[in-house]
């Protein structure tokens, strides 16, 4: 969360006193985090378009600090800070006497990017969001379907590779089936760049979908900043209980992918580095399987072994055939663990806890099982 | 048919004085109808950035009371300033063209969508870039519009343009008048109906042309 101790967007003691008297936040403190999608969430008038036009200068802050990188806001041209920082907002905007592609390149030309790289950049953007170039470059706004002209609200806003995007409320006025999509395709897509999202929104299912930072506010000041998870588990007070609602909190395994641990399978054999390899072979046929943990005296993981290896050496004792094999942590989100399975495709997946010691394993079976519990009661709401 | 022959040896005889009288009338126009373009339209764009209301009711009453002034009495008024000829006659068109073209320019300007701007802004268009990208295009019908009318009605005018002896196609009439000679009056007035109706015609051209090249551009 602080790679290289670096924060890129940090307000501190930020008030914002509009003109007419009107204080729209209250010293806040916040860090925007970099890579991740900061979703900025609250019931309509606390101030969240407000501290987000604060960041690209559409708004000013009228006390406190705010510095991106370091650097007072202050001293930055906004126009240059704004052509690098993307910013798309709810009526999307696009501008109706251009083309897509005059649209998408709007910023690099701003930027005077030489025509091949402005070329190259719209094609990709949107190939990136499934939109043939050949087929839309040359259409109007007008021409494109709701869903679509928010798509190259979207990618407008990433041509000319701005380190932060600010999206005020994008998929707001879609119907449910397109935000669905988007808000899909914007994880996939923030999976590609990387780049620190600041979105804001009033839907808790869309906050809780998408973000990985939630900073739920309320009247200029937050009240509770953390993962979904965390807002879910552990609201702050009984404001965020009523604006999470008691659906969400009972429903919250529904709502977020489980961990690991909940299907460690904890009674899976195993054997220590002193077991001899005739023992090994014949737990591993008498439990029909082909893997086993290797633990050390104290409980704690070393490796696996196989009953290929195992069979197949005229060896004595279990140590001398360990196969290096990490271990998962056992809070590891279960869509890390499929991509893991996808990578090293392991027979078996031992999991170990924040203090090195072995709590089971996952097998795919168990972990199969499982996935189809929660996806069916999942449907079933 | 006497009559038809007739006409055509009139031209015959006074082809000369008659296209002098065209250019005249031509020059007048066109120099009121540009200079009112080139000062008008920047100033209704500066004035939909305005945040001083009162400037800009002030502004508008001023073109709207300029608008009632008869034609005469305005011609008239510019003489003790301008004294008599060109000078007078085309200060007097200028005044006349503040009022549409003001209008036009400004609502044009005004009735874009303000999520398009501020989308603009957020983009880091300067004040300047979003006037000429996206506000000029995007008004340019409204723009446009007040160009055409303003244009046909100062070309109208113009026939008075004579009154201060600025010449131009009303000298014809007058002269008409004096002479009690309908060929006069009559060429005169076709003449200054076809100037404007050509005018028309092509300023709508040119429009056509320019929002082919943006044709996603708002409608009137
Ligand atoms: N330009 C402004 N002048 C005065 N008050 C404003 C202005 N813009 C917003 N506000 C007020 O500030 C508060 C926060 O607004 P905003 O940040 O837009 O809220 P949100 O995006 O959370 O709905 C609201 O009460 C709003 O009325
Ligand atoms: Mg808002």
């Amino acid at each position: 969360m602080t790679i290289g101790g670096i924060f890129l967007i940090k307000l501190e003691k930020v008030s914002k006193v509009y003109a007419d008297g009107f204080q729209a936040l209250k010293e806040i403190d916040l860090i925007f985090e970099e890579g991740k999608i900061n979703v900025l969430i609250g019931p309509s008038g606390c101030g969240k378009t407000t501290t987000m036009k604060m960041i690209n200068r559409l708004a000013e802050h009228t006390s406190g600090k705010l510095t991106i990188d370091g650097k007072d806001i202050k001293e930055i041209d906004p126009i240059e800070l704004r052509r690098r920082t993307g910013y798309v907002i709810q009526s999307i905007g696009l501008f109706p006497h251009m083309t897509i592609y005059e649209n998408v390149a709007s910023v690099p030309k701003l930027l005077k990017w030489d025509k091949n790289r402005i070329n190259d950049k719209v094609d990709e953007l949107l190939e990136m969001v499934h939109l043939d170039p050949e087929k839309y470059k040359h259409k109007y706004p007008s021409e494109l379907s709701g869903g679509q002209q928010q798509r190259i609200g979207v990618i407008r806003a990433l041509a000319a590779e701005p380190t932060t995007i600010l999206m005020d409320e994008p998929f707001s006025a879609l119907d449910p089936i397109s935000k669905e999509k988007l808000q899909e395709e914007l994880i996939r897509i923030q999976k590609e760049i990387k780049k620190t999202i600041i979105f804001v929104t009033h839907d808790m299912d869309e906050a809780i979908k998408i973000a990985d930072e939630i900073i739920l506010m309320k009247d200029g000041v937050i009240v509770q900043k953390g993962t979904p998870e965390e807002l879910l588990t552990n609201p702050a007070n009984e404001f965020v209980k009523q604006f999470i609602g008691q659906d969400r909190l009972r429903n919250k395994n529904k709502n977020l992918l489980p961990s690991v641990k909940e299907f460690v399978q904890s009674d899976f054999p195993t054997v220590t580095m002193q077991t001899t390899i005739k023992d090994a072979v014949e737990t591993m046929q008498r439990n029909n399987i082909s893997y086993l943990p290797v633990l050390n005296d104290d409980k704690r993981y070393i490796g696996v072994i196989s009953l290929y290896k195992a069979l197949d050496k005229s060896t004595k004792l279990v140590e001398e055939i360990i196969e290096n094999q990490s271990p998962i942590l056992e809070n590891t989100k279960i869509r890390s663990v499929f991509t893991k399975i996808e990578e090293l495709n392991p027979a078996i997946l031992p999991v170990v806890s924040h203090a090195e010691k072995y709590l089971g394993v996952l097998d795919r079976h168990t972990l199969f099982l499982a996935m189809s519990q929660v996806i069916g009661s999942k449907s079933g709401v | 048919m006497n009559v038809i022959t007739d006409y055509i040896e009139y031209w015959q005889d006074r082809y000369d004085s008659i296209l002098a009288y065209v250019l005249q009338h031509i020059t007048i126009s066109f120099v009121a109808i540009v200079l009112a373009v080139v000062i008008i339209i920047p100033l209704a764009i500066y004035m939909t950035k305005m945040k001083n209301e009162k400037v800009k009711n002030a502004i508008f009453s001023i073109s709207n009371i300029l608008q009632t002034i008869p034609t005469i009495a305005m011609l008239a008024l510019m003489i003790p300033f301008l004294g008599i000829g060109f000078k007078p006659a085309v200060a007097a068109l200028f005044l006349y063209a503040v009022l549409p073209l003001l209008r036009n320019t400004y609502s044009g300007i005004k009735s874009i969508d303000q999520s398009i701007v501020e989308s603009a802004k957020g983009m880091g268009f300067s004040a300047f870039q979003r006037i000429l990208i996206i506000e000029m295009p995007l008004a340019f019908p409204y723009i446009m519009s007040g160009i055409r009318t303003t244009s046909v009605y100062i070309i109208s005018w113009a026939e008075l343009a004579a009154v201060v002896g600025a010449g131009g196609l009303g000298d014809l009439i007058l002269a008409g008048i004096g002479f009690n000679d309908k060929k006069m009056i009559f060429t005169g007035t076709i003449l200054s109906i076809l100037i404007a109706l050509f005018l028309d015609v092509v300023l709508g051209r040119v429009e056509k042309n320019i929002l082919k090249k943006h044709k996603g551009g708002s409608t009137i």
